[in-house]
C-alpha cells in the first residue's frame, strides 16, 4: 500500500512541476503522503522520507512541509493520550500541516484542493486499513 | 522509562536527520533531483504537445497565413535590429580600444524551452531545455529572470530573482542610483536606496551592470511601495519583477563570451 502512495506522490511531484503553469493543482504528494498519515500513524518512516523529497524537489531545501510532517505522528499520540482517539485533532493537523504550504507562497485556492485532496486519500486508506468486523 | 534498544533506535533516527540536513545543505542535492526528472517532465507533457500541434490541423487557412505574415514581418524588424546591433557592437569596440577599456563582457544570446515551474505562486526556480553553463542570465520578453544554477547534458536549472539567493544590481536610466535587488519568495526588496534619490511607484529599475553578471539595461522590477524608516538613510522599497515568466514557454539565455574571475575572500 505505502509503496504505492510513494510512486504516486513521485508522480504528483512530476504533475506539479509539469503543469503549474497551466493550472491551479493541489500538492499532490503532499497530500497522498499526509492521508497516509493520518489514515496509518505507522506508515512515518516512509512518510518522513517522502516528504524530505517532495520538498527537495519542489522547494530544494528540507524545511518546507518536513518540520510539520515531522510534527504530526507526535501531535497524533499526545492529543489522542489527552482527548482520546478522535477524527477532529486529525483535521486539525492537516489543516496545520497543509497551511505551512501557505507560508511557502502556495496560491491559497492551491492549499484548500491540497486539503480536500489528502481528506479524500486518508478516507480511502483508512478504509483499506479498516477491519471487517 | 525507555529501553535500551529504543534510545539506540532514536539516536540513530536523530543521527540520520542531522546527517541529511547537513548533505542538503553541503550539496544542491534537491536540484540535482529535479535535473533526473526533467526527462519525465518531457514524456508527461509530449501528449500536451501533440494536441497543441494537432490544433493547427484544425486552424482557418486565412489565419494561418496571416500568422506567418505576422511571423515574416517580425523576422525583418528582427534582422534589421541584429543589424543596427552588430554596426553599433563594431563601433563599441572601436570606442573601448580608444579608451583602452578592457575587460568587458561580451554576451551570446539564445533561446530555451521551460520544461517546468515550480508550483508556488511566483515560481522562484525553473527547468529549461538547453545545454548552458552556471551562472548563464536567463531573460524573458518583459525582464531578467534569474540566472542558471545546475545544468546536466540538455537540462538547466533557474533560481529567479524572486529567490532569496540572488542579489541583482539595479539603477534607475538616467540617474547615479545604485541599488540591489534581493528575491523575498513573493516580491522583490530593493537596498541601498537613499530617501533623496528615491524612485516613484511604478518607476521601472534596470539592471545597471555592475559586477558584470548582469548584462545591463535589462527590466528587473516595478517598484510598487516606498517607505521612509525613521533614523535611516535608506528607504524601505519592495518591488515586483516586471517579468512574468509564469506563462513563458520560452526564454532567452545570456551566456558571457568570456567567464567572470571569480574573486577569492
Amino acid at each position: 500500500m505505502i509503496q504505492s502512495i510513494l510512486l504516486l506522490s513521485i508522480l504528483g511531484l512530476i504533475l506539479n512541476l509539469a503543469f503549474s503553469d497551466s493550472f491551479i493543482q493541489p500538492d499532490w504528494s503532499l497530500g497522498l503522503l499526509l492521508g497516509a498519515l493520518l489514515a496509518h500513524r505507522g506508515y512515518w518512516p516512509w512518510v518522513f522520507a517522502g516528504s524530505a523529497l517532495h520538498d527537495l524537489v519542489l522547494h530544494w531545501s528540507p524545511f518546507a512541509t518536513l518540520p510539520w510532517i515531522m510534527l504530526a505522528p507526535l501531535l497524533m499520540i499526545w492529543s489522542d493520550v489527552q482527548a482520546g482517539p478522535s477524527l477532529v485533532q486529525r483535521f486539525i493537523i492537516m489543516i496545520l500541516v497543509t497551511m505551512s504550504l501557505w507560508l511557502w507562497h502556495w496560491s491559497p485556492q492551491a492549499v484548500l484542493l491540497t486539503m480536500m485532496f489528502t481528506t479524500v486519500v486518508w478516507y480511502f486508506v483508512a478504509q483499506k486499513h479498516a477491519q471487517p468486523i | 522509562m525507555l529501553e535500551k534498544h529504543d534510545t539506540w533506535r532514536y539516536a540513530l533516527i536523530l543521527a540520520g536527520i542531522l546527517i541529511f540536513v547537513y548533505a542538503v545543505e553541503k550539496f544542491p542535492i534537491g536540484q540535482r533531483i529535479s535535473l533526473g526528472l526533467a526527462q519525465a517532465l518531457d514524456i508527461i507533457q509530449a501528449p500536451v504537445h501533440w494536441i497543441d500541434d494537432a490544433t493547427l490541423w484544425f486552424k482557418e487557412r486565412q489565419q494561418l497565413q496571416h500568422d506567418l505574415l505576422e511571423a515574416r514581418q517580425t523576422m525583418a524588424q528582427g534582422s534589421s535590429l541584429q543589424q543596427q546591433n552588430q554596426s553599433l557592437q563594431e563601433e563599441n569596440k572601436q570606442l573601448r580600444s580608444l579608451l583602452k577599456t578592457s575587460n568587458i563582457q561580451g554576451y551570446q544570446w539564445r533561446a530555451a524551452r521551460v520544461l517546468g515551474h515550480s508550483p508556488e505562486q511566483k515560481s522562484q526556480h525553473l527547468i529549461l531545455e538547453t545545454q548552458s553553463q552556471q551562472d548563464d542570465v536567463v531573460i524573458a520578453r518583459t525582464g531578467l529572470v534569474g540566472l542558471i544554477d545546475q545544468s546536466q547534458a540538455h537540462t538547466a536549472l533557474v533560481r529567479t530573482i524572486l529567490d532569496g539567493s540572488i542579489a541583482v544590481p539595479v539603477t534607475l536610466p538616467h540617474s547615479s542610483l545604485a541599488a540591489l535587488v534581493r528575491g523575498e519568495g513573493d516580491h522583490l526588496s530593493v537596498d541601498f536606496i537613499p530617501l533623496n534619490q528615491a524612485p516613484k511607484v511604478g518607476d521601472i529599475l534596470q539592471t545597471s551592470g555592475a559586477g558584470g553578471l548582469f548584462p545591463p539595461g535589462i527590466s528587473v522590477a516595478y517598484v510598487t511601495h516606498i517607505e521612509p524608516v525613521a533614523g535611516r538613510i535608506f528607504a524601505k522599497v519592495k518591488a515586483v519583477p516586471t517579468a512574468h515568466w509564469q506563462r513563458e514557454a520560452w526564454l532567452a539565455i545570456a551566456s558571457r563570451h568570456h567567464p567572470i574571475a571569480h574573486v577569492k575572500p
